[in-house]
């Protein structure tokens, strides 16, 4: 019967999804019908509406749900296999390198297509071995080392990120900024569904280890009694972790604070045996990423916003109200 | 010796020392001659200039100014316009026009002014721009006079160009060069003032392209669109250089594409945006790319940009009438 529930839960919020995909594709700056959408859709409109809502509208709201299940899903194995609950993706250096990456692309490759995505890649995975260089070799890992090392990482990028802000674009600062405050500008139909199914394949990834997260959860050294090779399954999780979330941020920006309170919320509904929690989280994360976005290009006339703003707005009470109830359960 | 009440003689020697006072007092008072960007009073030769500036800060530069340093390209042009390029000591790094102001000492940028390498230089008067405040304060705390530029509209620009050269003692060379620009900018607004909505094609200017930033209210391109007899998109937008969303542009359908050189995508790459093929501008090659110098900086090529944007928006008046 919980399973019933589950089950009903999930297509609920599935069926949620496609309608405000719809939906969200009908508001912009100026509002398509409806069934003009889903005729467009279906390729049975004119020249201009079909490139407003297939090519633009739509490909940013695939990119949404793209990115929106890369960070909740990579945030929920992060806080697994770290225990610590307000962990996220970018505690250990992903987002800064990534943003590092890209920063170097703009500078070095800034007419090549995918440089962005290439570089932000690399730096991605070279700042996560470096970090787990640094927290320690093989199983002997600490947690908590790694987060310290990430934090110092983070740092250390972004200080460098800044001072290429300065240097080379202090001209165009502005036009910088808005980038590392994430956005869905980028969005065209090959990046976007390039996304979902990065983000799709790493998800099913972090899926098949679900026995080894639930038992993760609980403590490494509980993992490692009922037969769990700690070492080596944190390892491949970051791995899959970090070219989820890199190949995002590349096209996104910085967007935080899904990866942290969507696994959360999922929790909340679906429980926390993970077959059930990366499903959830996925699902969850697309669409609130999805509506903040829509926020995000709606709420001034014909601008947009950075998405980032929206999402630290959403995400910071929600983050606060977790961190009283969890005090208060205490 | 009695105490006499008044020698004639002497009383005589004090009227004269406190009327000569008297006298130089009120002549100080003539002297000191208050400037603002509207109101430049008086002609005369004064030993102090009380200047209100772009700020609102009361700034006094005292007379005459022989070392100067600019922290903005665009006064930098104004002070060479106006024939003031011999006293400047230190430039920002981005002033780059005239070929001299190259050679410069550089003080730093729109980002941060290098205050102990301002001081050192011992300039009479440093010309700054709006945003550099914290720079702006520390000298001013160090005594020496700042004056802060904010122009909004070219009508600004010319006012700085009266201030600038009226501080530098070269107001006469100011008005003969600010009479010049407004005879050209009288030029183009003449020619485009009576054009009907529909004989103004609607414009898109694009400062830059991921994301994509345009030029509103309050910007020099949107009045320099506007007095060429064009449409700005995006000129009801909230701000001076508004994020507009992609299906915004494509909905406004631009006749024109302007788009600056600080830009990375081209003219060409624009025509080649796969969403774009359907824009009028696109469909009919009407995308160009002008240099962001001369549009964005607040200086005398501002006129330049207005008659290059005409020309663009309307070949058919403009075609080669300008120099």
């Amino acid at each position: 019967m919980g399973i019933l529930r589950k089950i009903i839960y999930f297509l609920l919020l599935f069926l949620f999804l496609l309608f405000s995909a719809i939906l969200a594709i009908s508001m912009g700056a100026v509002q398509i019908p409806f069934l003009d959408v889903v005729k467009a859709l279906c390729g049975l409109s004119d020249v201009v509406t079909k490139a407003i809502v297939v090519n633009i509208r739509a490909a940013r709201v695939i990119l949404a749900i793209g990115t929106g299940i890369a960070l909740s899903t990579s945030g929920a194995v992060v806080q697994s296999i770290f225990q610590n609950p307000l962990a996220e993706p970018y505690i250990l250096g992903i987002s800064a390198g990534s943003v590092f990456g890209v920063m170097v692309s703009l500078l070095l490759f800034p007419n090549y297509p995918f440089s962005n995505q290439l570089l932000s890649f690399l730096f991605a995975i070279a700042t996560i071995l470096t970090v787990y260089r640094i927290a320690g070799v093989g199983g002997s890992i600490q947690p908590s080392t790694l987060i310290l090392a990430g934090i110092a990482i983070t740092a250390l990028f972004s200080a460098v990120t800044s001072y290429l802000i300065y240097a080379y674009f202090s001209k165009n600062i502005a036009n910088i900024l808005f980038w590392t405050m994430g956005g869905f500008w980028q969005a065209n139909l090959v990046y976007a569904l390039a996304v979902v199914f990065v983000a799709l394949a790493c998800a099913t990834g972090m899926m098949l280890f679900w026995r080894q997260l639930n038992a993760m959860a609980l403590g490494d050294g509980f993992a490692t009694s009922v037969g769990v090779d700690v070492g080596r399954t944190r390892f491949i999780l970051i791995m899959v972790v970090s070219l989820c979330v890199s190949f995002a941020v590349s096209f996104t920006g910085i967007i935080g604070f899904v990866g942290l309170v969507v696994p959360h919320i999922a929790r909340m509904i679906g429980g926390a045996d993970h077959k059930n929690l990366l499903l959830f989280s996925g699902l969850l994360g697309a669409i609130l990423l999805l509506w903040a976005d829509t926020l995000a290009r709606t709420i001034v006339y014909g601008e947009e916003i950075p998405v980032g703003i929206i999402t630290a707005i959403l995400g910071v009470p929600f983050f606060l109200y977790l961190l009283v109830r969890r005090r208060r359960l205490c | 010796m009695p105490q006499q009440k008044g020698n004639p003689k002497k009383n005589f020697k004090i009227i004269g020392i406190v009327t000569v006072l008297a006298i130089l007092c009120v002549a100080s008072v003539g002297y000191a001659v208050l400037v603002t960007n509207e109101l430049i009073i008086g002609r005369e030769k004064v030993d102090v200039l009380t200047v209100v500036d772009d700020m609102g800060r009361v700034v006094k530069v005292p007379q005459p100014v022989t070392r100067v340093v600019s922290t903005a390209p665009s006064n930098t042009e104004i002070l060479f316009a106006v024939g003031a390029g011999n006293l400047i000591v230190g430039v920002d790094n981005y002033s780059d026009y005239p070929e001299q102001a190259k050679n410069l000492t550089k003080v730093g940028d729109f980002v941060g002014l290098n205050v102990e390498l301002i001081y050192s230089l011992k300039p009479d008067v440093v010309f700054a721009y709006y945003g550099q405040r914290v720079g702006i304060e520390r000298l001013s705390e160090l005594g020496i006079p700042v004056v802060t530029m904010r122009p909004q509209t070219i009508e600004d620009v010319l006012n700085e160009i009266l201030l600038i050269g009226t501080i530098c003692g070269k107001r006469d060379k100011a008005e003969n060069y600010v009479n010049q620009l407004r005879q050209r900018i009288d030029a183009v607004v003449n020619a485009t003032k009576d054009l009907d909505e529909s004989q103004r094609p609607k414009v898109y200017y694009e400062c830059w392209n991921s994301p994509y930033i345009s030029a509103g209210p309050g910007s020099f391109i949107n009045d320099l669109i506007r007095m060429a007899g064009g449409k700005n998109i995006a000129a009801n937008t909230s701000k001076d250089y508004p994020v507009l969303t992609e299906e915004f542009i494509l909905y406004a359908n631009p006749e024109i594409i302007i788009t600056s050189s600080m830009n990375i995508d081209t003219p060409e790459k624009i025509m080649q945006r796969q969403n774009w093929q359907n824009i009028d501008a696109v469909k009919q090659g009407k995308v160009y790319s002008i240099d962001d110098n001369i549009i964005s900086r607040a200086g005398p090529r501002i006129v330049d940009g207005l008659e290059l944007v005409a020309k663009l928006i309307h070949p058919e008046i403009f075609g080669g009438n300008f120099a």
